[in-house]
């Protein structure tokens, strides 16, 4: 699944689950990468980490609720390695991760970077940078939304293997967008751009590359974000010591429209405003996106669509899930039919993402009459949602259930342990049944067995 | 001794339940598919039985819809 079902709402860190653990304290060694690592944290979990970092210890919540949120958040720093729990029970902070944040910190975020500035005394090396961003974004989008043989060469060989790889897309010869790719193109362009460099990243590491000399530089060029940039007067040395994959790196920017190299050869790449894309926490995105959107969609309450565009983009991604009527130079029209949604959602698109979708991209006017929600009608949101829900009548689980109970006893023991555990989906006092998910069967095949070895002589 | 099975719960509203009870007494899936009947809402039904009965129920829905029995 992408970006929707992401565990800590944050791409970026739940990949950095997932690499193994004396690569990823190798990356907490790097200055940048802690201090970007910070970043991306949710708000508690940089609360805790900082009062880890300065006092040694953190409060402790009268909240149940805080608590429980506190401890959630733990869990994810411990799984990130910059927490550790101490035999004690006590947690302490990463001694790499402690000292490398500390010096990013005195530092400051831009500082950290190595990369060399170079104020751009050529005009023609840096002309429409910003324009040509957006163009190179445009390009990659169109190539999944209309898959036709002149799209297809406007992408690099390697954003086609990629996309192939993540499964975005189908076919060798007649490329096919799938289930996953349909789900890429409505996702925000904060998590799509995250996307997409994940995927990158999981495509090194599958190649058995190191992926921290990628990541590092990766990093350091998003930290320079912060730094601001003025467009086409500030450039960045490139470095011809950097090694192959770091270069491909640059190159999958470049194609991101994320950095611009105007040839190769003038050895200096330029930041574009994509770049911020990268730098913000997309936890936070979601709303503050909406609000500078400069959509063209316009949805009556009628269910008619009105999209005041031209881009084939756009009108490609708007089709998924209309029915288009009409089509003039810069205008076209569709209806949201159930037929045309229930197309949408048998494809795996769900009713949010389109929701969102033609929120986000909502015509400046219906957000200036109706706000950023109501811009699109309430009747027509709660009916793709009554479209959605009406597909899903049933909800199926897969489970084991445990019937003849011989005492009371067992019973409770196995359903507390198992509510314990939160792996208990159902169950029943007065016949004693008790429902556990999949996972659960083998926990309580495990209680069963911490019960012989604890009374085995009571008779069970 | 207490038993265990593997199967799949479903979670449903009293009437689709009713739905999925009717389906099981009539065998038009061939055969029975309820374990066990467990509330209103509940029901312990076979593992692979899931995809002809997820097949079967779109198809009831779809005859039910008059929007798209109109457009035939």
């Amino acid at each position: 699944m992408t970006g929707a079902a992401s565990k800590y709402s944050c791409l970026f860190l739940d990949f950095l689950i997932t690499i193994p653990p004396n690569q990823r304290q190798r990356m907490l060694q790097k200055p940048s990468c802690a201090f970007f690592i910070y970043r991306m944290l949710p708000p508690i979990a940089q609360q805790v980490t900082i009062q880890l970092i300065w006092k040694g210890s953190f409060p402790q919540a009268d909240d149940v609720e805080v608590t429980r949120q506190i401890e959630d958040q733990v869990k994810l720093l411990e799984e990130l390695g910059v927490v550790h729990r101490q035999s004690d029970g006590k947690l302490a902070i990463d001694h790499d991760y402690k000292r490398s944040y500390m010096y990013a910190a005195m530092l400051g975020a831009a500082s950290i970077s190595s990369l060399v500035l170079e104020t751009n005394e050529e005009k023609r090396r840096g002309k429409e940078v910003e324009k040509k961003a957006v163009e190179r974004w445009d390009c990659i989008l169109r190539y999944l939304a209309l898959p036709s043989e002149e799209n297809t060469q406007a992408v690099s060989e390697t954003t086609r293997n990629l996309f192939k790889m993540a499964n975005f897309t189908s076919g060798d010869s007649r490329i096919e967008i799938t289930t996953s790719g349909f789900q890429f193109l409505l996702l925000s362009p904060v998590k799509q751009m995250w996307t997409y460099v994940i995927e990158y990243l999981k495509l090194e590491m599958s190649q058995g590359h190191d992926i921290v000399e990628v990541i590092e530089p990766l990093i350091q060029i998003v930290l320079l974000a912060n730094r601001g940039y003025k467009a086409e007067k500030e450039c960045y040395q490139i470095d011809p010591s950097w090694t192959g994959p770091q270069q491909e790196l640059l190159n999958h920017l470049r194609e991101l429209g994320v950095i611009f190299i105007r040839k190769r050869k003038d050895g200096v790449f330029f930041l574009t405003q994509l770049l911020t894309h990268l730098a913000t926490n997309e936890t936070i995105d979601d709303t503050s996106a909406e609000k500078v959107s400069n959509g063209k969609v316009i949805v009556e309450t009628n269910f008619r669509v009105y999209a005041y565009t031209s881009s084939l983009l756009q009108l490609a991604i708007i089709a998924l899930f209309t029915e288009m009527t009409y089509r003039f130079q810069d205008m076209s029209v569709g209806m949201i039919t159930r037929e045309s949604v229930r197309g949408a959602l048998q494809h795996g698109i769900t009713a949010a993402q389109i929701i969102s979708f033609l929120r986000a991209n909502a015509h400046p006017q219906c957000i200036a009459t109706s706000g950023p929600v109501n811009c699109l009608p309430i009747t027509v949101a709660d009916q793709i949602r009554l479209w959605e829900d009406e597909r899903r009548r049933m909800d199926l689980k897969d489970s084991y259930i445990y019937s003849n109970f011989e005492s009371d006893e067992e019973f409770n023991g196995v359903c507390d342990y198992a509510k314990e555990r939160k792996i208990l989906l159902w169950a029943d006092y007065q016949r004693k049944l008790v429902i556990v998910n999949e996972e659960g069967h083998e926990y309580v095949r495990q209680w069963y067995k911490q019960q012989k070895s604890k009374g085995g002589s009571d008779g069970r | 001794m207490v038993n265990v099975k593997k199967g799949v719960l479903v979670t449903s509203d009293p009437a689709f339940r009713q739905l999925l009870i009717h389906l099981d007494d009539s065998r038009q899936l061939g055969s029975k598919f309820i374990i066990r009947e467990l509330d209103d809402t509940h029901l312990f039904i076979e593992k692979e039985i899931v995809p002809m009965l997820e097949s079967k129920v779109e198809q009831i829905m779809e005859n039910m819809n008059p929007e798209t029995n109109d457009n035939k």
